[in-house]
């Protein structure tokens, strides 16, 4: 018959135990702070919980262990050298598991609290206005991007929009659609300027910070400033490491005024604008 | 007998004059010019009547190319705000508009991202307030999409950084941001609940 270990047994009828106090407290967690990080500090919960009941069960042992040495001492009479020795033995055994478990609980403690405070840490040390920024993808809008439309009805209240503006403004105008490469890092709120190297284009532009992907991206608004002749300047709020600026823009220039380039990057640059300069 | 025909046929001619004044009365003209802040027109401006509890405007037109003047006549039940929009604009309202009489409107309207003058900056905030008390007469599957036609609101989720063209005291910043604050919250809470 196969025998199962104490401490195994122990640690198998705790882990129930944990497992409810986990899932109450991941419940909990996620109703104040929202499902992933109600998960990851509930884990972490976990993980100490039972670092903690291994120390314990170590603790005991080690008791147990100094019990016996006491015996030992108190009836030195009856005990043989090899008794002793044996108790000894034990209890060398038991400094030496007291006291690695001892640093791998407080190895733990420290890791599992860093991890608790690494995303302050990792803002406060990273956050920064990018030294850069650029056009990840940029093109004009067509029929193969109409599912977009379909999936935004925002979208296409600022297609509709723009497009009526520029009939209406009697110019002649396409509307592109891009993104900027996604953030290395945070940033706090920063300025930078869509620079139009063709004097004969305009360009209008909705721009948003996006986070996230498809179904789950959500948009906060980049301000646009169109006081700078032949540039657009756009406000973007303060971001975190994969963030990117999405756009819809409408290029458009005075009927007769020269052709449209085949690819809009071509007359678009983008330069970021260092603290309070305008300019 | 000629004499009192001659006065019959002026009569008659007075009642149909008298019958014809109230339909005149009836289709007042509202018109006027959208301007930049150096008194340009602007055209292209998309200039919409809205009355309180419709969720689409009244009426609509974009304001001419080269003149920037628009004209509506129309006949109105109720008191109604001209809206004044353009992808390139800030947006603009005048409120409350007497149904029965002509009205000449000219708005100067800002880029986006222009400073304003102070005053501008009340007058945009009072709009967003009355863009609140429109949508709120709405019922609430309509209220979202009345809203997203507007971008009054954005200058003022932080009105620190409205740029205007003279300061202003203290005490005048701390009243916008107190109703900037309260306008997030109420468009927030209406777009939650009746």
């Amino acid at each position: 018959m196969l025998q199962v270990p104490g401490w195994l047994k122990s640690l198998y009828d705790w882990t129930k135990i944990v497992g409810l106090f986990v899932g109450a407290v991941s419940f909990l967690l996620a109703f104040l702070f929202g499902r992933d990080k109600g998960l990851i500090i509930a884990s972490l919960i976990a993980a100490l919980a039972i670092v903690f009941f291994l120390v314990i069960l170590v603790v005991k042992n080690a008791f147990a262990a100094v019990g016996e040495a006491g015996k030992a001492v108190s009836d030195y009479d009856k005990w043989t050298l090899e008794k002793r020795a044996e108790v000894l033995r034990g209890m060398n055994k038991s400094k030496t598991v007291v006291i690695f478990w001892t640093i791998l609980f407080a190895v733990t403690t420290v890791v599992a609290t860093s991890l608790l405070f690494f995303p302050s840490v990792y803002n406060r040390l990273y956050t920064k206005t990018p030294e850069k920024i650029s056009f990840g993808a940029i093109a004009y809008f067509d029929a193969n991007q109409q599912g977009l439309v379909k999936d935004s009805p925002m979208i296409e209240a600022i297609l509709t929009s723009m497009k009526d503006d520029a009939r209406a403004s009697n110019t002649d105008a396409k509307i592109i659609i891009g993104t900027t490469h996604p953030f290395e890092h945070p940033a706090p709120p920063f300025r930078f300027r869509i620079v139009i190297k063709d004097d004969h284009f305009q360009l209008t532009t909705y721009a948003f910070l996006s986070r996230g992907e498809r179904q789950n991206t959500a948009y906060q608004s980049a301000f646009p400033d169109y006081t700078e002749k032949n540039a657009v300047i756009l406000s973007v709020p303060a971001s975190e490491s994969g963030d990117k600026v999405f756009f819809i823009g409408r290029l458009s220039h005075a009927p007769g005024k020269g052709d449209f380039p085949a690819d809009p990057e071509t007359i678009l640059g983008t330069e970021i604008i260092r603290g309070g300069d305008s300019s | 007998m000629s004499r009192t025909l001659a006065i019959l046929k002026r009569l008659s001619f007075a009642f149909v004059l008298v019958l014809c004044a109230p339909s005149g009365y009836a289709e007042p003209t509202i018109d006027g010019v959208v301007l930049d802040s150096s008194f340009k027109p602007v055209g292209g401006v998309d200039v919409s009547l809205f009355v309180a509890g419709r969720k689409d405007p009244v009426e609509s037109q974009k304001s001419d190319a080269k003149t920037g003047k628009y004209s509506f006549k129309i006949q109105l039940n109720d008191a109604f705000d001209i809206v004044f929009l353009h992808s390139r604009y800030q947006m603009a309202s005048v409120s409350r508009l007497a149904e029965k009489d002509n009205q000449h409107i000219s708005k100067v309207i800002y880029l986006k991202g222009e400073p304003i003058p102070s005053t501008a900056a009340d007058d945009q905030l009072r709009s967003a307030q009355r863009l609140i008390f429109l949508a709120a007469s709405l019922p609430l599957p309509d209220r979202g999409p009345f809203l997203s036609q507007f971008t009054e609101f954005e200058p003022w989720m932080d009105p620190n950084r409205l740029k205007l063209t003279n300061d202003v005291p203290k005490a005048v910043r701390a009243l916008w941001e107190n109703e900037a604050s309260m306008l997030e919250q109420r468009r927030t809470d209406l777009l939650k609940s009746e």
